[in-house]
């Protein structure tokens, strides 16, 4: 059987397709801002062209994500907790949690042993738009997403900015810029003030969790901001190769009936 | 039969009588001569009433009032408090009032009712215990102090005695410098009428609450919340409403009997604390499509049981509603009023709210599965001890999710979208799915 | 000096030293209207409970939108700062934020000897001195339940006159502040205040009598915009310091760890405990306990015109509804005095740009009406 999943995300398109259990095919494109709906099309039709396959060899396609009800072509639409969960139980049998940490939201899910969702939050507003932030962070200290992630660990002693929120986050790390702070000294104390805020989600489930929890999701990908989320949160995250098609695999996953 | 059908379900036969008992309250406001005030009528029963030309306005209602009606009104308003000074976290039952009168008119454009007096009552949370000032502080009126007496832990006799002096002293001076003043007499017979029926319509109303633990629901809280002002119809014909209660009662007894659902789908059952969103009550029938029932909180059911040293539940007694207790003058009035128990009724810091397994209990009671609370960003009374409450609910297996506002008369900061999209992902991180699908 | 801003600044280790050095119990407490002297003369340190700026990944699973310091305060306890702690009171004097700290630290510390003392909150009527009279005697035989000792009369006279002497001397640290280039800016006094809210006073006073001497010995500062602080209490003196290397000088302020902590002593008499309520019932009260005569306002414009003050900071903490509410009340007065002021919200850190922008404005604007700066402090040769 082939099934796709789609996770439309506030920065970018995930798309995954599945036959029998197997990926046969990705794409990723940026999400766009009206334009949305044809940009799914255009990252379903590069994903369908890696797998090899038509549009009508697909016999169920689920979406998921902040935009899933835009992916006309998906019948159903599933939540990104279910979505992470079932990822991170196909990726990782024995998992005991997942984390999803992405452009704008952060949620933990965890497991029963039989994969049911036990315990789950998603961040509260001001925990919000930390993938987004790290962006526009980057943009503004005139760097690339990929040298923001390369950095080193903050300096225990050195300049921090606000863990409050995002906004205060930038208008103190604009402050210390100002003041002279270097832009990779500022960059560092984001990078930390983010990590916080993703920790305060973390840290958030009453339940015990085990000790195999999975990160997925677009920040999963950012070392500077894994390792300051590490270290805040005295977790060693399980990070998945292709941690940010996570949800598009859950998806993809969640469309196969159950036998 | 709609899909998903598991248990009978009808129309209640008490909404013509409520409606009816609405209608005739509502007329006989609106030919009253009026002295309007700022105040808490809701001090057991409505003692303005007993003034022939005093009306008491209250914040909460009105000021959600507009902001469901009319949300740029009542962004306008608190637009017009924030630059006077007032933060975001005002809560917004009062920030969005006193907008209004920042602002002179009303939503419909017609002149803000200036106050001519104030009884603050502090203490419910700290909003509320300003929220007498701004009407002082914008002219100069008449204001009578009451206070809220509080302490934490097991009830103590000796710290009640002069906490409730306390309180009698200020509610009699209220009502005795109220009728110098505006040269009013105030109504004792009328008072101790009011008194003894909304004693009986207590403990009808705390039946309806424990009928709210069988399964089926045989309301929902949508019910509830229709039906809680109704109390304070005593205002109009006590005995009429007493008679009214009666007939809901027994209405509501009949529908568990017979095994009749508020809400035919019901699959799941889940509880609140404290008040909802009045703007956006859209949520309980959103949940309604997966089968869930809102079966109440705390706020709206009250506690009709309460849990013995040897573990056991039992009905909640009113002590200070015994009938051997005389009642003649206008001081045992009050102190009828003040009741038995000096922390009562303060709901936000009241040890039977507070305690970390006060919802547990109610948890257990009602049997429910999930619990969903609101944070709200202005509502500090409302939101004390919920996230350590939540986390005692989970640990009895109860599923919960927490959802932002400003506060539940404010829309600013409830993201709706956001908001229906956390209860999707509440539900099928539950295993349910929408009824529909 | 160096002690008492040493004492602010690592706030624990006195408390912690003390407890080592005397073996007695130490008592955090959270608001202003706890009544000290209860405590003190049990043989216990009372501690108030301050706010840092820890990075802090703890407090949100127990409170949401909460004030900074009430964060703060949950953070430390669960860190472990406050374990010399063996007890903590609320006495209801703040908003319900502080309320919250108190009720998630004594769930997650069951060891502790907690306590809520009711204060009320209509201050002026006439029961309310019987209902605090009766809250004190309860206070009074939990601290001797707990202690296992009574509090003797004679005790409770020594802990009055200690704590009396302290209010005298930390306010005469403010009325030397009213000269007209005084010799202590904003941030040391209150380094001074802050220090008076953890140290054992009986320790203090002398050194803040041999302070004091020094301080009246001192030279003068150079002319400065007097500033007058209002609104939310902080925990540091960072705002102080802004507006002193803006050229300013906070020289008065109307917060409840400042002017309202020393403002008012015990008038003692026989009952001891009537005496101590109407310390605290009468005291300039925050804007929880000033809900019914609105004296607050009037009482800013009064230190405004001791002060000599130049223009007023109104300064709320993002979060403090009873300080939000109040505003009106009090820049009511301030427009209708025709007093310059200048109102914004502030979180745990402050940014320094933005505050820093809002300040220098605010005193350029104040400075050229300035008559103090037309040769005002010159001696009059008459």
């Amino acid at each position: 059987m082939i099934t796709a999943g789609i996770d439309v995300g506030l920065e970018n398109i995930k798309v995954v397709i599945l036959q029998d259990g197997k990926i046969i095919g990705r794409g990723i494109g940026r999400t766009g801002g009206a334009g949305r709906a044809s940009a799914i099309e255009s990252v379903m039709a590069s994903a369908l062209q890696e797998a090899k396959i038509e549009a009508g060899n697909v016999e169920k396609t689920i979406a998921t994500g902040k935009g899933r009800y835009d992916a006309a072509i998906a019948g159903e639409q599933y939540t990104e907790l279910v979505t992470a969960a079932r990822a991170a139980r196909f990726l990782h049998p024995d998992a005991d949690a997942v984390v999803d940490a992405g452009a704008d939201e952060t949620l933990i899910a965890s497991m029963e042993k039989d994969g049911r969702i036990r315990e789950s939050t998603i961040n509260q507003k001001c925990a919000a738009g930390i993938g987004t932030f790290l962006r526009n962070m980057a943009d503004r200290l005139e760097m690339s997403l990929e040298e923001l992630g390369a950095l080193p660990p903050a300096d225990p002693a050195g300049i921090t900015v606000s863990d409050g929120c995002v906004v205060f986050g930038e208008m103190d790390a604009l402050s210390c810029l100002n003041h002279g702070a270097s832009p990779k000294e500022v960059a560092e104390a984001v990078i930390e003030s983010a990590a916080i805020r993703a920790c305060s989600v973390i840290k958030e489930p009453t339940l015990p969790i085990g000790d195999k929890i999975l990160l997925v999701g677009g920040l999963a990908k950012n070392a500077a901001f894994v390792a300051a989320l590490e270290r805040q949160a005295g977790i060693r995250f399980i990070i998945p190769t292709d941690a940010e098609y996570a949800g598009a695999l859950g998806a993809a996953l969640t469309a196969i009936p159950l036998s | 039969m709609k899909k998903g059908q598991l248990w009978e379900t009808r129309p209640l036969d008490s909404w013509d009588k409520a409606k009816e008992l609405r209608a005739k309250w509502q007329k006989s406001i609106e030919s009253k001569e009026k002295v309007v005030g700022q105040g808490n009528t809701s001090f057991v029963v409505d003692w303005q009433v007993c003034f022939p030309a005093i009306t008491v306005i209250e914040d909460n209602p009105a000021g959600s009032m507009i902001a469901a009606k009319n949300d740029p009104f009542a962004r306008k308003s608190r637009l017009a408090c924030e630059i006077r000074g007032w933060g975001r976290e005002i809560c917004g039952y009062h920030g969005t009032l006193w907008g209004t009168q920042f602002l002179g008119y009303q939503e419909d454009g017609s002149p803000f009712p200036k106050r001519k007096f104030t009884v603050p009552f502090p203490c419910i949370c700290d909003s509320h215990t300003k929220r007498g000032e701004q009407c002082r502080a914008f002219e100069p009126i008449p204001r009578w102090a009451n206070d809220y007496t509080c302490y934490i832990g097991e009830y103590d006799e000796e710290r009640e005695k002069a906490m409730l002096e306390h309180r009698n002293y200020c509610s009699l001076k209220m009502i005795n410098e109220m009728e110098r003043v505006f040269d009013q007499k105030f109504d004792d017979d009328k008072m101790i009428e009011m008194i003894r029926a909304e004693s009986t319509i207590a403990q009808y109303r705390q039946d309806v609450s424990y009928y709210m633990t069988f399964k089926p629901a045989p309301l929902t809280v949508k019910d509830i919340y229709s039906f809680y002002t109704l109390g304070g119809l005593t205002k109009l014909d006590p005995e009429e409403t007493v008679n009214f209660w009666k007939m809901f009662r027994d209405e509501v007894k009949w529908r568990v009997d017979n095994q009749i659902a508020g809400l035919g789908t019901e699959r799941y059952r889940w509880m609140e604390a404290h008040p909802p969103s009045w703007h956006y009550l859209k949520y309980y029938r959103y949940m309604e499509q997966y089968g869930a029932v809102c079966i109440g909180s705390q706020y709206s059911n009250g506690t009709p049981m309460e849990r013995k040293p040897d573990g056991s539940l039992v009905e909640r007694a009113y002590p200070g509603f015994s009938k051997d207790i005389a009642l003649e003058t206008r001081e045992d009035e009050i102190r009828y009023m003040t009741g038995l128990d000096a922390r009562a009724p303060h709901h936000f810091k009241q040890d039977e709210y507070l305690r970390p397994n006060a919802l547990n209990e109610f948890a257990e009671l009602y049997q429910v599965d999930g619990a969903m609370f609101g944070l709200w960003r202005g509502g500090v009374g409302c939101n004390m001890l919920r996230k350590e409450q939540a986390m005692k609910l989970r640990l009895i297996g109860k599923s919960v999710l927490f959802f932002e506002g400003s506060q539940p008369g404010d829309r600013t900061d409830l993201d709706e979208k956001r908001f229906l999209d956390q209860l999707d992902g509440w539900m099928e991180g539950q295993g349910l799915r929408k009824l529909e699908d | 000096m160096a002690s008492f801003r040493e004492c602010a600044a690592g706030r624990h280790r006195y408390a912690e030293e003390w407890k080592a050095r005397t073996g007695g119990k130490v008592l955090g407490y959270f608001d202003t209207y706890f009544p000290e002297e209860l405590a003190y003369a049990a043989g216990v340190l009372p501690v108030r409970i301050l706010a840092e700026h820890e990075p802090d990944i703890l407090s949100d699973k127990w409170i949401y939108a909460s004030c900074y310091p009430a964060k703060d305060m949950i953070n430390q306890f669960l860190k472990g700062r406050y374990d010399y702690l063996d007890g903590l009171i609320t006495s209801e004097g703040y908003c319900q934020w502080m309320f919250h700290a108190y009720e998630v630290i004594t769930n997650n510390k069951p060891e502790l000897f907690s306590h809520y003392m009711f204060f009320p909150d209509y201050t002026e009527a006439s029961s309310a001195k019987i209902a605090l009279h009766s809250e004190l005697e309860v206070l009074k035989g939990r601290i001797e339940q707990w202690t296992g000792k009574g509090i003797t009369d004679e005790a409770l006279d020594n802990a009055i006159e200690v704590y009396n002497t302290n209010r005298r001397l930390l306010r005469k640290i403010y009325e030397l502040r009213r000269a007209d280039r005084p010799a202590i800016l904003g941030a040391e006094a209150m380094q001074v205040m802050l220090a008076s809210q953890i140290m054992d006073k009986a320790e203090m006073n002398p050194l803040l009598a041999q302070y004091i001497e020094e301080l009246e010995d001192r030279a003068p500062y150079e002319d400065r915009i007097r500033l007058m602080l209002v609104g939310s209490e902080t925990h540091d003196t960072r705002l102080e310091e802004l507006v002193e290397s803006l050229g300013g000088n906070v020289v008065v302020d109307e917060l409840d760890n400042g002017t309202s902590y020393c403002w008012n002593e015990v008038i003692p008499q026989k009952d001891r405990l009537l005496a101590i309520a109407l310390r605290y019932l009468g005291r300039p009260h925050n804007p929880i306990k000033d809900c019914n005569w609105l004296r607050r306002p009037q009482h800013i414009f009064e230190l405004f015109e001791d002060f000599t003050v130049d223009g007023v900071l109104v300064v709320k903490q993002i979060y403090c509804a009873p300080h939000g509410t109040d505003n009106y009340a009090v820049w009511k007065i301030l427009r209708e005095r025709n007093v310059p002021f200048h109102f914004f919200e502030r979180d745990g850190s402050i940014p320094v740009d933005e505050t820093g922008l809002r300040l220098e404005a605010f005193m350029n604007m104040l400075r050229p009406g300035l008559t103090r700066l037309a040769g005002w402090h010159t001696p009059l040769s008459i």
